[in-house]
């Protein structure tokens, strides 16, 4: 652990209690005028989500008989994702699946099976219909047997006069080759050409062209000049490979937007998964006892199924949205300026701090100050590891000006620790990324099973969702009445949970692999402790919200 | 395919030059670009925009005729299914994916073998029966459905006034 962090985490609370109650006062209104200063560092989520996805999980394998309360129960053969809630008792349990774009175009090949002996006409046909219909068996059966010449002829499967042409011409769908074929379209002359029972006909360019356009939409291609349909297998004849995969990916794809409750994309980039919520009906119950349904894709990706944040207990979706907006207003520049750098006390120079302890020496002033506070180091002495200086001033006679800065202070405050444990989460990914190397290299050196190996991978995670709700909590504590005994409490409980969390970090520093081994009861331990402060700290941060102490509305 | 897009626009000049429907002039704005044309459209008989004579600008896209082109009146005029901006908003110019709830037929949306004739036909169609269901210019929707003298008189002025009148 670089020093940047291990200094960081040890001034978590904001020590505000210096703060009476008419001083409360005037910091609650305003609150508001925070909204519009410039000054609100960015928040930085986004740039989190897209490097977590880099991030390959296969090193990641957590143990997938991980029972402990707090774990999702995974059974991969099934993939059916179980997950009991978090306080058990009074929340429904929501089942829910991962798919892919794959698995549920699979499902509906399996209902188009069934589907086939009822509607008995082609399984292709079928498959069609279902696109039209949004994959909806019940409509389509609906609208079967209510007109089914109707829908086939809507559908484009037959054609209006079929009865009297069919004869006649005795067209066959398929590619022709003719000796000169002026293309209505190009209006070039063209040697092979695409032609259906219609008779109209084109050429291929033209057809390749346009199809290429479509397949994107999911919705059915029809010939160019009527409304005839372009079945499956006439996509792969005329764009030549598995095109029409396609087109069925993107029909699927639009049916998980259109059925957004029930499905969601995971927010991770590059990630394909669908989570599948069987029964969305008692979100609500979660949006109300401000619980958050957290739901983890194939790819091991957790995130809320409600808002699609990553993992933000104890911060229920309301705060989340409202810090991560209040972040948003802020540029990038400042966000970084703000993330990275403090003025200097006295003269006001930016300064990056980019490792060392918190006693920092003015590059261009001399001036001695202290990274955390501000304030002058000469008082700190000797405690270089807390700096207890940090307190609000609760002077009498201060200007609004004063005050504003202080709000802006005390957001910029919760920001920057909220920032730096995202900092430090990401480390932790980059450590994780050679845990399964570590894990080989304990198989080999010392000789442990698999098995026993299991508990680095498994102490990484557990870091890193003390982690996460660490970070979050912090949100919680900004939009919480300081003066409030249960935000006191609140901040003990992060402060614990911020100990154990770097006491677990720091034992996954160690490199070699015999350490680990002889100190591998330490590790259960530490992280069993991180376990059981993450679970104290979401508990607590919960009865915050459910109490009203936590308010994200002024 | 901007090639493709010049051979076909050209052929299709060449066509309404040869065979052009009563009421309707259209041919390129000026020579070096077959991408931008003017049309004068007539207005149909027995309706209020009989007597009146509208410009119109029709812009194609580079990948025509996979992409339907833009109409736009220049200036605009008082009718349900055209945008104050002037510009038209019926089903021929919209391509079939603009539509997912498959409202519109297929045969009336936009695919390749439409052509600058059918949608100046279907325009001078839409003049005489406007489409009040999928309306581009509400207050004019209103006006058609509830105060049908006073559109018409609308309708009429505002002729008189593009006439000089």
């Amino acid at each position: 652990m670089s020093e940047v962090e291990s200094d960081s985490y040890l001034s978590l609370v904001y020590e505000d209690e210096l703060y009476d109650n008419e001083s409360m006062e005037l910091y609650e209104s305003q609150t508001t005028a925070v909204h519009c200063t410039d000054e609100i560092p960015c928040h930085k989520f986004e740039s989190l989500q897209s490097y977590e996805s880099e991030f390959d999980i296969e090193d990641l394998q957590f143990d997938e008989e991980d029972e402990s309360e707090d774990e999702p129960l995974r059974e991969q053969s099934t993939h059916t994702l179980d997950k009991p809630s978090l306080d058990g008792s009074n929340l429904p349990n929501l089942r829910y699946e991962s798919l892919t774009t794959d698995d549920i175009f699979q499902r509906m090949l399996q209902r188009v099976d069934h589907l086939q002996p009822v509607l008995s006409i082609p399984a292709e046909d079928i498959l069609l219909l279902m696109q039209r219909f949004d994959w909806s068996e019940e409509r389509l059966l609906e609208d079967w047997t209510e007109k089914a010449d109707e829908l086939l002829i809507g559908s484009g499967l037959k054609r209006v006069h079929e009865a009297d042409k069919e004869g006649e011409n005795g067209l066959v769908r398929g590619i022709k080759h003719r000796e000169s074929f002026t293309c209505p379209i190009c209006c070039e002359d063209k040697t092979e050409t695409f032609v259906m029972e219609c008779g109209h006909e084109y050429c291929t360019d033209c057809y390749k062209h346009y199809i290429k356009d479509l397949l994107n939409q999911g919705n059915i291609i029809t010939c160019m000049g009527c409304s005839l349909a372009l079945k499956n297998e006439d996509i792969d004849l005329i764009m030549g490979s598995a095109s029409s995969h396609k087109l069925m990916d993107s029909s699927i794809r639009s049916f998980v937007t259109k059925h957004n409750r029930n499905y969601k994309w995971c927010p991770y980039a590059d990630c394909k998964c669908i989570i599948h919520l069987f029964d969305a009906s008692s979100l609500e119950e979660y949006t109300r006892l401000h619980c958050s349904k957290f739901v983890t894709c194939k790819s091991n990706h957790s995130f809320c199924f409600t808002c699609g944040y990553e993992m933000h207990a104890p911060a229920d979706c309301s705060v989340v949205s409202a810090w991560v907006k209040k972040a948003k207003k802020e540029s990038e520049n400042l966000n970084w300026v703000l993330a990275h750098t403090k003025e200097c006390p006295k003269c006001s120079v930016n300064i990056e701090k980019n490792g060392g302890c918190n006693h920092m020496v003015c590059s261009s002033c001399k001036y001695e100050f202290c990274w955390i506070c501000g304030g002058e180091w000469a008082p700190h002495g000797n405690s270089y590891y807390q700096c207890t200086v940090y307190k609000s001033d609760d002077d009498k006679g201060k200007s609004d000006k004063d005050d504003l800065r202080k709000t802006l202070k005390r957001y910029t405050f919760y920001y920057r620790v909220f920032n730096e444990h995202e900092v430090s989460a990401k480390l932790d990914w980059k450590l994780g990324q050679n845990i399964g190397h570590k894990v080989r290299a304990l198989q080999e050196s010392v000789g442990v099973s698999w098995i026993e190996g299991q508990f680095l991978p498994e102490s990484l995670k557990i870091l890193n969702e003390g982690r996460t709700a660490l970070k979050w909590s912090f949100a919680v504590a900004f939009y919480s009445d300081p003066s409030h005994n249960l935000t006191k409490i609140f901040a003990d409980n992060q402060l614990l949970l911020s100990n154990a969390v770097e006491d677990l970090s720091q034992l996954r520093q160690i490199q070699d692999p015999e350490t680990i081994m002889q100190r591998k009861t330490e590790f259960y331990n530490k992280a069993g402790y991180v376990e059981n402060r993450t679970h104290a700290l979401m508990e607590c941060g919960r009865d915050l919200l459910r109490k009203g102490i936590c308010k994200t509305k002024d | 395919m901007t090639k493709t897009a010049q051979k076909r626009l050209l052929k299709e000049l060449q066509q309404l030059n040869k065979d052009s429907p009563p009421g309707i002039v259209a041919a390129p704005k000026n020579e070096n670009d077959l991408f931008v044309w003017d049309c004068l459209i007539q207005g149909p008989p027995d309706t209020p925009y009989e007597g009146g004579v509208f410009n119109a600008k029709l812009e194609f896209p580079k990948d025509y005729p996979l992409s339907p082109p833009k109409l736009t009146f220049t200036p605009s005029i008082l009718h349900p299914n055209i945008y104050n901006n002037g510009e038209v908003c019926i089903s021929i110019l919209h391509s079939p994916g603009d539509d997912p709830n498959m409202y519109e037929l297929a045969e009336e949306r936009w695919s390749p073998v439409q052509s600058v004739e059918k949608i100046l036909l279907s325009v001078m169609s839409m003049l005489s029966e406007p489409n009040i269901e999928s309306g581009a210019n509400v207050d004019a929707c209103i006006l058609w459905r509830d105060n049908r003298p006073e559109f018409e008189r609308q309708v009429k002025t505002s002729i008189l006034r593009s006439l000089g009148f």
